[in-house]
């Protein structure tokens, strides 16, 4: 993917940066108004994240000029403040998704990823890693080409982790992302526990390698590694 | 009672005192100057009598009434002098016509002519004291109902032109809101005090916009340069745990330095709610179907009602419908039942009633050594866990304090209960 990051804080963007990066991607990092409409002018970007304050103008301002270049770029808001109001006229302006100060760098990901299937739909409606295959149109999940039979977070869970492999994933941030708001509940993380528990073991029963481990009280990682 | 007609009661009963006082000013210079003018017409009669007795001393025996002339052998000594001469006093004398005795004033003099004494007695009718007094008690009187009603009633209409400027400015303060940050603009009267007042009045009112504007941009502010530091070391924390080969010492370490972040992250947020609901920054009001926003709002938790293992039990009346913002309510309810949720026992019971009048949410619990009311404040929570903010409860009294609910929050041994009644809305 190529990406473009809208960010005036230096170190927010560094950590961004650091964390898309190891995939393979290219991220590529404008710190103002004037540099990220520079950009936007030469380059095609698949996803572009926009931070909507920035020191020289609004990062809506950003998003009609690409909306005016009738650009297909897929665009996440990043803002600090956690209004209706500019969420709403953010996605008014053609923005895909909207993200709220702070965040997990797992779910930034995540989100960025499904910005860009959803932008690529018809070539790539399909997440596929080894022996596991995902229509994402259908929500439908094969193993071996067998269909497994996953709950609707099952299912979100384990999209979440094709998204982040090989990263440690907290457990504050999968109750994030499954429940969002109301993750604020968990006294303890044994929801989470549980979801993991159950979409494990059916993984394995249709004869997927186990690929999630555990970092002991932190949170779990899909290691893409094992073979 | 209105100023200027208490101003008037006043100032009648100050004129009260003078018309009073005037009145025994008025009586004395009547009895002064009537008694004045008989003792002049008696002493005309006595020179005139005089003239007579020189001439003739047969005079004496004038048949009058009015005047007496005794002769004497000699004047007493006493009333030689010029000073003496007429002595004044006053008598009572039969009056034939009104058949009763009347106040006369009398003159006592000598005379002496060359061939013998006399002493005159002169009589007249003199104004009654009484008279005097009544005359001057009914025109004070009558003066003082004439001013009496013409003071009240031109208080009334001068109140009304008078105070004319000043029921403006109360109007444009009664108007005055301070979410509009537009301070009030009062013009002049051309009278010193209101101008005065509403200098005053649009000062204040600038500076309270002003005040109200910084709170704002402060707390915006705030809720914005706070969350980037946390969201740069939460994202650093993230990355530290991708490295290699972490021990369990490190791990724990970030996990607990990432919990906290979290927790600082999230108690900025409901902070900033809190003070989002106090200054009134939603005030969208609409209709609200309170039922169907319950039953969203439950199916939204069911997943963690399932999990928890509770035993839902919902008594919904239908369409129960509330005027408020939309944002608010949506806040309330999730507060409620993630309270009710969070602090249920594994397997507990929660119900939920809602009727026209109230919304009751009741869930077991532990049992709780503070009182319910002091849930409300803000960081109060019954356990002291770390995971929660301790706000929650004090965004729904906030809540309800602004939309003039009432809100309760007992508990009964392992039974919580919170219930929120919404008056006549």
């Amino acid at each position: 993917m190529k990406l473009l990051l809208v960010e005036d804080h230096r170190e927010l963007a560094k950590n961004i940066i650091t964390y898309l990066k190891t995939e393979g991607n290219i991220c590529e990092h404008a710190s103002n108004f004037r540099e990220a409409i520079d950009k936007i002018l030469i380059y095609d970007y698949d996803v572009i994240m926009l931070d909507i304050m920035l020191p020289d103008g609004s990062g809506l301002d950003v998003l009609k000029e690409l909306r005016e270049q009738q650009s297909d770029s897929g665009v996440l808001i990043i803002s600090a403040k956690n209004s209706l109001e500019d969420k709403v006229k953010g996605l008014d302006l053609g923005a895909d998704d909207y993200i709220t100060k702070p965040f997990d760098l797992s779910e930034l990901n995540a989100r960025v990823k499904a910005i860009y299937r959803r932008k690529n739909f018809s070539s790539n409606k399909e997440i596929s890693f080894n022996e596991i295959k995902i229509n994402i149109d259908s929500t439908d999940v094969f193993i071996h080409d067998v269909p497994v039979n996953l709950t609707l977070k099952e299912y979100e869970l384990l999209i979440y982790f094709l998204s982040n492999k090989n990263r440690v994933i907290t457990k504050q941030s999968i109750a994030e992302h499954l429940w969002g708001d109301q993750a604020d509940l968990f006294d303890s993380f044994d929801f989470v526990y549980q979801h993991i528990k159950n979409l494990r073991k059916k993984m394995i029963q249709a004869g997927a390698v186990d690929y999630l481990d555990t970092v002991y009280g932190l949170g779990y990682k899909f290691n893409a590694n094992k073979v | 009672m209105k100023l200027l007609l208490r101003a008037t009661l006043f100032y009648l009963l100050i004129t009260l005192l003078v018309f009073g006082a005037g009145g025994i000013i008025t009586y004395n210079i009547f009895i002064d100057a009537i008694q004045l003018e008989t003792d002049r017409y008696l002493i005309e009669r006595f020179r005139d009598i005089s003239t007579y007795l020189e001439e003739d001393p047969g005079f004496s025996s004038i048949s009058d009434s009015k005047i007496q002339i005794i002769p004497v052998n000699n004047i007493p000594e006493s009333r030689r002098g010029r000073r003496n001469r007429f002595n004044f006093s006053d008598t009572l004398v039969w009056h034939q016509g009104l058949k009763r005795m009347e106040t006369n004033r009398k003159l006592t003099s000598y005379l002496k002519t060359e061939t013998a004494s006399f002493q005159i007695e002169i009589h007249d009718v003199i104004v009654e004291r009484d008279d005097i007094f009544e005359g001057v008690f009914k025109s004070q009187t009558r003066l003082f109902v004439i001013l009496g009603i013409v003071m009240v009633i031109s208080s009334f209409l001068i109140s009304r032109w008078l105070f004319k400027p000043f029921n403006q400015t109360l109007d444009k303060i009664k108007g005055f809101n301070i979410k509009s940050l537009q301070p009030t603009q009062l013009g002049k009267s051309g009278i010193r005090e209101f101008d005065i007042l509403n200098g005053f009045i649009n000062q204040m009112t600038e500076k309270v916009s002003s005040d109200y504007r910084n709170l704002k941009e402060f707390t915006e502010n705030a809720s914005h340069e706070l969350q980037t530091p946390i969201a740069i070391a939460k994202g650093k924390l993230e990355l530290l745990l991708q490295q290699e080969n972490l021990n369990q010492e490190q791990i724990d370490l970030i996990e607990s330095s990432y919990e906290s972040i979290t927790h600082m992250s999230k108690l900025n947020r409901s902070l900033t709610l809190l003070s989002k609901i106090e200054n009134e920054e939603f005030s969208n009001t609409e209709s609200i179907n309170l039922s169907e926003e319950i039953e969203k709002a439950l199916a939204d938790f069911n997943d963690l009602i399932e999990l928890k293992q509770l035993k839902l039990d919902t008594q919904i009346e239908k369409k129960v419908v509330i005027h408020n913002d939309r944002t608010l309510i949506k806040i309330l309810l999730n507060n409620l039942l993630q309270n009710a949720i969070r602090h249920n026992l594994e397997g507990g019971q929660l119900d939920i009633t809602l009727s026209k009048k109230a919304l009751i949410i009741k869930n077991t619990g532990h049992a709780l050594d503070i009182p319910g009311e002091k849930l409300f404040e803000r960081f109060k929570k019954g356990q002291q866990t770390e995971k929660n903010t301790g706000l929650g409860l004090s965004i729904v009294k906030k809540i309800c304090e602004l939309s003039q609910y009432q809100v309760t929050y007992e508990i009964h041994g392992e039974w919580h209960n919170v219930s929120i009644s919404f008056g006549n809305d």
